[in-house]
């Protein structure tokens, strides 16, 4: 581009400094060379940048620097200082983001054909001229020379420099994208693990001399919550409750397992004690959570509905015991958590509680009574027993709508820990006997 | 009661460790309340019953000031009870009776008790 307006610009010199005849030969010269640098340009501009586009500076040169020792022959050769004109061919090499071997290159062939056009063309010369001419563009072409080496350093520099930082982004980009495919896989393995816990808890049901209903609202991720309602034949019938340290799905399969170990325990030999099932069952776990190297224990009630009440060994929360006349009242059970030792031995025993007709036990996990409000403060197991107190009357279904939404109303935000909760009721033996439950709720009421 | 000789503390939680005659008392108080507390508990466990071992006295673990400590709280403990039995440290758990949240806790940890005292679980 440059080309294209500094050659024909020259000929305002050409104008002023050279005789009419001299100037028109120059005028032609000069024309077809803006013409061929214009034909240069349109091919540099449709043609994709390549390793032979180094071309174009030689193509350039050659042409402006032949034109230039011509007229510079035109003018007396060696002698006259037209040449000076080639200066600004080898600076051109300046403005060429090339290598310095090329700039070189380059220079020399305009030097080149300076000296081989004006040695046939150019007639009798001064050696002396000569020199000084050949010393001004040897200089000229030292400094396109090393200014072509700095700049393309600086050049190859900056080149690495973004190559290395695409490559980044690049790798990042991957990395990014592995990341979310891991999370999206493991948030997915996490919905199954969610669903295969929550699918695993019995509906509501009516369990020989009782009714019995439970609900538990998961946390955001899968928890360690469990309870289960066992129907072991023979007329028996088993309730279990208990919470797995921690959270994730390491939990979620330790309550899968207990859930299963108790499930075939008790229906291999209903008559077995809860405490019996409770030591069979730890021992099982011990041994599995060892091999998972999992640091987990679990809190766990095991219960066995009796005519007249609750038969229960193992360690969870207090029971509430709501019995009409009497209020609540909180029984703590004694004994050791799942997972801690491998046979807990005469730690473990069973332990009753007689209930009425009539009379309704909460069994719930820790998710309720740590619930906290906007103040820190926990629900408690107060709260809960009073809020027991309110609902013992209402069907089961209803009292434990109630009893969660007391809960969500005290909590700030989401539960952070599952909460499960556990209504056990004991029926009217001779209403029960007809399997109405429904009516026995009314007539507790 | 001598200044703590050491203190460790995490969020709401802070664990004092004392020189008592014959033995190193652990005072814990504030609220354990993290998801994963095993990160700064298990650490600080594992030292004071390696101290203990070293000074040959008993690590005594002092929840009775202690405001709440989630479930998550209690793997640490067992592992330090468990560390303590390998390494032969006699070990001691003191909880507050009057609080109800400690009493339903640390009395299923009494299953670690052992007949000749060194692991005991005491509510005050």
């Amino acid at each position: 581009m440059l080309g294209v307006v500094v050659v024909p610009l020259f000929l305002i010199l050409d104008w002023v400094a050279l005789p009419a005849p001299v100037f028109e030969r120059f005028l032609w010269v000069r024309a077809i060379l803006t013409a061929a640098l214009a034909l240069q340009l349109v091919l540099i501009r449709l043609t994709p940048p390549s390793r032979l586009s180094v071309l174009h500076g030689y193509t350039f040169n050659l042409l402006v620097g032949t034109a230039t020792s011509w007229m510079t022959a035109q003018l007396g050769g060696f002698d006259s200082p037209y040449y000076m004109g080639l200066n600004l061919v080898v600076a051109a090499n300046l403005l060429l983001p090339w290598r310095p071997l090329h700039a070189g290159l380059n220079s020399l062939l305009t030097v080149l054909v300076y000296v081989v056009v004006n040695a046939i063309l150019g007639g009798p010369f001064h050696g002396a001229v000569l020199l000084n001419n050949l010393f001004f563009l040897g200089a000229a072409a030292v400094t396109a020379i090393l200014t072509a080496r700095v700049r393309f350093r600086l050049v190859e520099r900056e080149h690495a420099a973004r190559t290395g930082l695409l490559e980044a982004n690049a790798a990042l980009q991957r990395s990014r994208a592995e990341l979310k495919r891991a999370r999206d896989a493991l948030w997915g393995e996490m919905e199954v693990a969610k669903r295969i816990q929550t699918s695993l808890l019995p509906e509501d049901r009516r369990a020989g001399l009782y009714q019995v209903a439970a609900r538990m609202v998961p946390a955001a991720e899968v928890g360690g919550d469990y309870y289960d309602i066992v129907d072991a034949g023979d007329g028996q019938h088993w309730i279990a409750i208990g919470d797995v340290s921690g959270h994730g799905v390491e939990a979620g399969l330790v309550m899968m397992m207990t859930q299963t170990s108790i499930l075939s325990l008790v229906r291999e030999r209903p008559s077995r004690t809860p405490a019996e099932v409770f030591r069979q069952v730890n021992g099982v776990l011990w041994q599995n959570m060892g091999r998972m190297r999992a640091d987990r224990y679990m809190t766990l009630n095991v219960v066995r509905l009796e005519a007249d009440g609750l038969t229960m060994a193992g360690k969870h929360q207090d029971v509430l015991v709501w019995r009409r006349g009497q209020g609540v009242e909180a029984i703590a059970n004694e004994g050791s958590w799942i997972g801690l030792v491998a046979d807990p031995g005469p730690r473990v025993r069973d332990s009753f509680i007689p209930l009425g007709p009539g009379d309704l036990a909460l069994f719930f996990t820790d998710g309720a009574t740590e619930a906290r409000n906007g103040r820190g403060e926990l629900y408690g197991e107060e709260r809960l027993a009073a809020s027991l107190a309110q609902v013992a009357g209402l069907p089961l279904e209803d009292a434990l709508g109630v009893l969660f939404a007391d809960i969500g109303a005290f909590r700030r935000g989401e539960p952070e820990d599952d909460v499960t909760l556990l209504l056990v009721r004991r029926l009217a033996e001779a209403r029960a006997t007809r399997g109405d439950a429904a009516r026995v709720e009314i007539a507790t009421a | 009661m001598v200044d703590p000789v050491r203190r460790w503390t995490e969020g709401e939680l802070s664990l004092e460790a004392h020189d008592g005659p014959g033995e190193l008392r652990l005072v814990w108080r504030g609220r354990s309340a993290d998801r994963e507390p095993g990160k700064f508990l298990v650490p600080a466990l594992t030292a004071s019953v390696e101290e203990s071992g070293r000074r040959g006295v008993r690590l005594c673990l002092d929840f009775s000031a202690l405001e709440y400590m989630n479930s998550s709280t209690f793997t640490p403990v067992v592992k330090a009870i468990d560390l303590a039995r390998r390494r032969g440290v006699a070990i001691a758990l003191e909880y507050s009776q009057a609080k109800k949240w400690q009493a339903l806790s640390f009395s299923a940890l009494r299953t670690f008790e052992t007949a000749d005292g060194r692991v005991a679980v005491l509510g005050r």
